[in-house]
């Protein structure tokens, strides 16, 4: 299985509504894989919990 | 330090087209977190100034690094360099610079290397710009 992990270290450096851009960028990526349903609704109740 | 993980199962099942648009997607997230880094930091020095060279990960590790996380390795592999030039040309030059994908099969495996379509259509290769062989 492919595994690649991002290192976002910039994620200290932005602000909240870039952070949510951010997120976006990473789910579209998922939902691509996914399809229209699935994963990417339990990413962004992961995502919520980022602060 | 933010570190998801991505777990791809359905890249085995997949065509090459498709692996060429999830890996576009993905790179765009790390372009996006440098362009955002970029602007807040305006004086992060040049790609090709900041004394990083390439350097291939070693088996089983795939880590897509953001510019502040490369600076402190002091090193990045093709994803790591190419997604910080793209962001580079963005922001400080206005390019519409992307990300370009070549694809080489070695056996049942595929290789993908990682470079940058330069907004002339031009293809730049920060991985052997900065030492890979």
């Amino acid at each position: 299985m492919y595994r690649p992990t991002y290192e976002l270290h910039s994620f200290t450096h932005v602000t909240p509504e870039e952070k949510h851009e951010i997120l976006k960028a990473v789910l579209k990526a998922l939902v691509l894989m996914s399809g229209p349903f699935g994963a990417p609704l339990i990413y962004v109740g992961h995502a919520k919990t980022d602060k | 330090m933010y570190r998801p993980t991505y777990e791809l199962a359905c890249f085995s099942t997949v065509d090459h087209e498709e692996k060429l648009q999830i890996l576009k997607a993905m790179l765009e997230a790390l372009v996006l977190a440098n362009v955002l880094y970029l602007q807040h930091r305006p004086n992060t020095p040049p790609l090709y100034a900041a004394g990083v060279p390439y350097v291939v990960e070693p088996p089983g590790r795939d880590n897509w690094q953001d510019i502040p996380r490369t600076l402190a390795l002091k090193e990045g592999d093709c994803e790591d360099l190419a997604t910080w030039r793209i962001a580079e040309l963005r922001v400080r030059h206005g390019e519409n610079a992307l990300p370009h994908i070549t694809a080489k099969k070695i056996g049942d495996f595929t290789l993908f290397h990682i470079l940058v379509r330069r907004g002339d259509g031009s293809i730049e290769d920060p991985s052997r710009i900065l030492g890979m062989r």
